[in-house]
């Protein structure tokens, strides 16, 4: 058993979800408020005193490779069960992708003890929340539920593990659905597109680079025998974590993983192949037509994995120019300038290298290029005068309530152990982590500032309106102005 | 003095969860201005909200001047007590707390969100932004361009054309078919003046509830409440609501209104009718038919539509309350090639749910979802305040969330064959569709579904 203290689970997960979170910021003349217990905690001692929550996890490892991690949280009479698979669109051959995401459907067609659309009938049915997600890395099959139907669910998830029954007629079905998903997603969402797009452009070699979905041909070609390939080689005991958060009591529901469980033969842990990424040594460029209004702009620079020690000073920049309307790049670009309705920026860093991603949607007749040189000088201000003491605790405290408000729920909770645990695969030392992070300084961020967002290491995809025959309400609403 | 108004200890029991849960009891004040103070406190986590919620939305703007609620509600985040915008978001975010500030048809809410240890601080930046907004013209006149511009946007989705073209038509006639705006003519008529105007008339004590959530320490936040609020002085406004028709919108019986955008792959669907208010004694009878419709995987639109067809990746219904509206709404999307069948099965389904009694078997499935999933949907602190709230703006008293699990428990086949009959309106069944209409129309003429072209142009 570990004790965890909340704050250093928090801080940690700062390091994989801060990607996804808005950045944040405020500006250097701003003056310093009262220091408080989360500033305070950004000093040496690693220490967040005041917000008073433990975390008091559990880990085991069954003998046939199965991580298990409970923790106990009486709050409320709820229980999160998860499963985490080691396994992500990255694990995708070429020409094969998809594969992952499709999972993320098939495994509730059934097995031979459980028939098809059990896990509805039995726990959605009944009030209980049944869902899946899949990410670049990682696959995770989560349920939320009253505790007495944890019984059922370790039986069920335990069968699947090894018994998915895969049939030609789930997957003609199925594919169907997946693509549909993709016309929602990707095919006639503009953001989508653009993301799509931004990832493909940014990695020249490495998976990162395919969309999670996968593309439509890749799709079509999915055959029985690829799907049954793939869910030999990834789902097995010692490529999977359960992560079970809530009203229960640990030595019996670990009694109980161990007996449905454990009769699962031990097989090998799949080797994940770590793409070399080539050198970026100039910056790549796309522009790509829709039917839109104004144009929008994502850049992507390359930059580091989760467990990489910039990582932590980048994480806090991405803050400091994004996150809120007193960010560094609002001020000026939405604020200042009032050429863009909204700007954005996270620093992305999964388990391999990630991107350091801006997104900016242009308001009106203004163009992409008219936020590139107002971005390129707020970076540049960065690499040149650094930032402010302030600005650092300023995007710790944002983090901090992003991370409290992700573990409001049991599922939440689940969620950030689970994705440290994938991401990082350990939950061990994360208190080393949290001390690297507190010790982010000034210095630290203009160093990183100056060594990854630089033009030659970025990728840009501009999307602009497609002229279409017909007037578009934009033009009416201008007119009549 | 406060008062346990509420009382809901609360032993929820269902076909599947045994476990027993007490819902938290808010204590609830009334300050001698009016203002209704509510508390929902814990310390389980180091968070907390406060928020003001004004019971005036954008069904109360002036007649020809729609549009003035969201103007005020985006011009409230411009600057307070003096402080510019820009000072103001950065007084909030060197807490780490984030500002929120809303309209929709009936109630206006502004909020804040941060760490409990600012508490106090979070209170002010809430009293300075409800009270003591700038309201500067020259801001409100930024704010007005930057709506007019987001509406620019619109067509960028297929999903909001359809959302937009829906709620307008389904409310053709009243009050709500206006949404945020008319149009871009009634929106450029409002004046700063009118803002202001709004501001005075609605953000009064007596129209307004003020909510803590979280952890806060109830004294001090007592004190602060009161030093700061309770000067706030006005009386409940009189309200004027103004029925709209959008005849471009309108559909003969069965006609599919089909808004062109030319290019999309994929077609937005939506369906429904309008129910009877929220009051009526079908309301648990329709809850329970409207699950088993389409909330849930194994609910008949998703069983029949994505499962056994693959033609779409979703498809659910929704009852979607307002105060002086009520509608059932299905969504899904489906390729371009598909509308016609998707839309032909919907219709069956709809229709064979009106005709033949549901088995028992699916009542206790429908039943046991609903109970079921009561405690997942009040797990948090926040979420149970949200649905007090809810409760508050629609006059359901305070033993409405006591009621829920009984009600809903006690639903037979025969009240749901009742509600359904009575108020699933088949005859009256309005469709939506957004997507490119050339592959449309085929698609349509294909399953013999008459319709009505329209562009973007005609939803303003």
């Amino acid at each position: 058993m570990i004790r965890l203290n909340f704050q250093v689970a928090a801080m940690a997960t700062l390091l994989v979800l801060s990607a996804c979170a808005h950045s944040t910021k405020s500006p250097p003349e701003a003056k310093s408020l009262n220091p408080d217990p989360i500033a305070k905690a950004s000093g040496a001692d690693g220490r967040f005193a005041g917000l008073g929550i433990d975390i008091d996890l559990k880990e085991y490892k069954l003998s046939n490779g199965l991580t298990v991690l409970l923790l106990e949280d009486h709050t409320v009479p709820l229980i999160a069960y998860q499963t985490w698979f080691r396994v992500g669109s990255v694990d995708e051959a070429p020409g094969k992708t998809g594969l992952a995401h499709f999972f993320e459907h098939l495994m509730f067609k059934g097995t031979e003890k459980y028939g098809p659309k059990q896990f509805f009938l039995q726990l959605e049915a009944r009030g209980g929340e049944v869902n899946a997600f899949t990410t670049r890395d990682y696959t995770v099959y989560h349920q939320v539920f009253v505790p007495s139907l944890l019984d059922k669910v370790i039986d069920m998830e335990s069968d699947r593990l090894r018994g998915l029954k895969l049939t030609q007629e789930v997957l003609d079905t199925e594919r169907q659905v997946v693509l549909e998903e993709r016309r929602l997603s990707v095919d006639n969402e503009p953001g989508g597109k653009l993301q799509e797009a931004i990832w493909q452009l940014a990695y020249q070699r490495h998976p990162y680079r395919n969309p999670i979905i996968g593309y439509p041909q890749d799709l079509m070609r999915i055959k029985l025998e690829d799907l049954q390939t793939f869910y030999d080689e990834h789902y097995q005991p010692p490529n999977a974590a359960l992560v079970v958060v809530g009203d229960f009591q640990a030595d019996v529901v670990l009694a109980q993983i161990k007996k449905h469980y454990g009769e699962i033969p031990r097989e090998s842990r799949p080797k994940r192949i770590s793409y070399r990424e080539p050198e970026q040594n100039a910056e790549k460029r796309l522009v790509i037509e829709d039917s839109i209004a104004s144009e929008r702009l994502v850049q992507a620079y390359r930059t580091t994995a989760a467990d990489e020690p910039d990582t932590h000073a980048l994480d806090v920049l991405s803050t400091i120019l994004f996150e809120g309307q007193s960010s560094r790049a609002w001020r000026r670009i939405v604020e200042d300038r009032d050429i863009a309705f909204g700007v954005s920026g996270s620093n992305f860093t999964p388990t391999f290298p990630g991107l350091f991603l801006v997104t900016v949607g242009m308001k009106g007749k203004h163009v992409a290029s008219e936020a590139e040189t107002e971005l390129d000088a707020v970076i540049r201000e960065v690499q040149e005068k650094g930032v402010t003491p302030d600005e650092i605790a300023t995007a710790i405290r944002q983090l901090t309530v992003q991370v409290v408000d992700g573990v409001r729920t049991a599922h939440g909770m689940a969620t950030m152990i689970g994705t440290v645990y994938t991401v990082f695969g350990r939950t061990r030392s994360l208190d080393r982590d949290l001390v690297k992070y507190l010790q982010v300084t000034a210095n630290d961020v203009k160093r990183v500032a100056n060594q990854y967002l630089l033009p030659n290491r970025r990728s840009v995809a501009t999307l602009i309106p497609k002229p279409i025959p017909s007037k578009p309400l934009g033009s009416r609403l201008d007119d009549s102005r | 003095m406060i008062t346990r108004a509420f009382c809901w200890a609360l032993v929820l029991i269902s076909g599947a969860a045994e476990a027993s849960s007490k819902l938290p009891v808010p204590e609830v004040e009334r300050l001698s201005n009016g203002l209704t103070v509510v508390w929902f406190l814990n310390d389980r986590l180091p968070l907390v909200d406060v928020v003001v919620l004004t019971q005036s939305g954008s069904r109360d703007d002036p007649r020809g001047k729609s549009g003035t609620a969201e103007l005020l509600s985006a011009a409230l985040d411009r600057g307070a007590a003096g402080l510019s915008a820009q000072e103001l978001a950065l007084q909030t975010e060197k807490l780490g707390a984030a500002k929120y500030i809303s309209a929709d048809d009936d109630t206006m809410t502004v909020g804040v969100h941060g760490l409990a240890v600012d508490g106090e601080r979070l209170v002010g930046l809430l009293a300075d932004i409800v009270l003591k907004p700038n309201l500067a013209p020259l801001e409100i006149q930024r704010e007005h361009a930057r709506l007019v511009d987001q509406w620019r946007h619109i067509g960028d989705s297929s999903e909001t054309l359809a959302n937009i073209a829906f709620a307008r038509q389904i409310a053709s006639g009243t009050d709500y078919a206006r949404g945020s705006s008319l149009s871009l003519a009634e929106f450029n008529k409002v004046t700063p003046l009118d803002v202001t105007g709004f501001y005075k008339k609605h953000f009064t004590p007596a129209n307004s509830v003020l909510m803590v959530v979280g952890r806060a320490p109830q004294a001090e936040f007592k004190k602060i409440i009161t030093e700061r609020f309770s000067r706030w002085q006005g009386e409940a406004p009189k309200r004027e609501y103004v029925p709209v028709k959008v005849p471009k919108l309108e559909t003969a019986p069965g006609q599919v209104l089909l808004l062109d955008k030319p290019g999309a792959t994929q077609t937005q669907v939506r369906m429904g009718f309008r129910i009877p208010l929220i009051h009526s004694p079908n309301r648990y009878p329709l809850a329970v038919a409207n699950a088993l419709l389409g909330e849930y995987f194994l609910s008949r639109l998703n069983s029949v539509i994505r499962d056994q067809l693959g033609l779409t990746y979703g498809i659910g219904s929704t009852i979607a309350y307002d105060p002086g509206i009520a509608r059932i709404v299905i969504s899904s999307a489906t390729q371009s090639a598909n509308t016609g069948k998707l839309i032909v099965k919907t219709r069956e389904i709809l229709n064979e749910l009106k005709s033949t009694p549901v088995p028992e078997a699916e009542l206790k499935m429908a039943k046991e979802y609903l109970t079921g999933g009561f405690p997942i949907g009040m797990s948090t602190l926040g979420a149970v305040a949200s649905r007090w709230l809810a409760g508050y703006v629609f006059h359901l008293g305070p033993e409405y969330l006591n009621e829920y699990l009984p009600r809903v428990g006690e639903v037979t086949v025969n009240q749901v064959m009742k509600a359904v009959k009575e108020d699933f309106n088949t005859r009256g069944l309005l469709t939506v569709v957004a997507g490119d209409a050339k592959q449309i129309e085929k698609t349509l003429r294909a399953e013999g579904i008459p319709f009505k072209r329209v562009t973007e142009r005609d939803l303003f």
